[in-house]
């Protein structure tokens, strides 16, 4: 789906969604693609879920976003280790 | 201050400090590694800071996979005798593999011109004065 077309079908939701078709521009994160895998009430029910995800699918691109915004506006940084704590057990 | 040294890494006390209230968040990892500033989205809102729908979202990505978050501007956040007004810093799940409240990263660091002796496992503003 767009964005468009996901603000379409969820309105004033938060939302837990993950970017198939994307591509960097500059500082830009271009998503053309993206699938919605949860609806919430609140934001903080939609980064639970997102930590679920997350935690077992670290390379996936996911994203916390309310359907009101309008455009998919996303900023990307590039880290060496981007948080990859490396921690001695 | 004092750090202390779990998990083999360094970890440091940090109160924030939002609108109207504050929080202190026991476990924040001193990462020069890392740019930003982040802090757990469960623990920033205990100060009503939550993810509004037009926050900047930034997505981070590296070796250790992809991390989203959202940029939030604190009006204060102090470390020890150490503060920075008005930084505006990073809020996420905080997913690493192991619990953590935060990192304090190299934004911060660089602004309060952060000194760690790694020796006696503490972190200061000043320069210390020289051993004899």
């Amino acid at each position: 789906m767009t964005w468009d077309e996901v603000r379409a079908q969820y309105p004033h939701r938060w939302l837990l969604v993950e970017a198939v078709i994307a591509r960097t521009v500059g500082e830009d994160r271009v998503i053309d693609k993206l699938i919605v895998l949860g609806e919430h009430a609140d934001s903080l029910g939609a980064w639970e879920q997102y930590r679920i995800v997350h935690s077992s699918s670290p390379f996936r691109e996911l994203y916390v976003l309310h359907s009101d915004r309008p455009a998919l506006d996303v900023r990307v940084r590039y880290e060496p280790l981007a948080r990859g704590v490396r921690v001695r057990q | 201050m004092t750090l202390r040294l779990e998990h083999g890494l360094l970890f440091t006390t940090v109160v924030v400090y939002g609108s109207n209230r504050s929080i202190s968040l026991d476990t924040v990892l001193v990462d020069t590694g890392s740019c930003g500033t982040v802090l757990s989205v469960e623990r920033v809102a205990e100060i009503g800071l939550r993810e509004q729908p037009g926050d900047v979202v930034l997505t981070i990505r590296g070796v250790g996979g992809t991390e989203s978050v959202f940029c939030k501007t604190v009006e204060r956040i102090e470390a020890g005798d150490m503060a920075v007004e008005r930084l505006e810093i990073e809020v996420g799940a905080m997913d690493y593999g192991i619990e953590m409240d935060g990192i304090l990263g190299l934004d911060f660091l660089l602004a309060v011109g952060a000194q760690l002796d790694l020796d006696r496992q503490e972190m200061s503003a000043r320069p210390q004065p020289l051993s004899p």
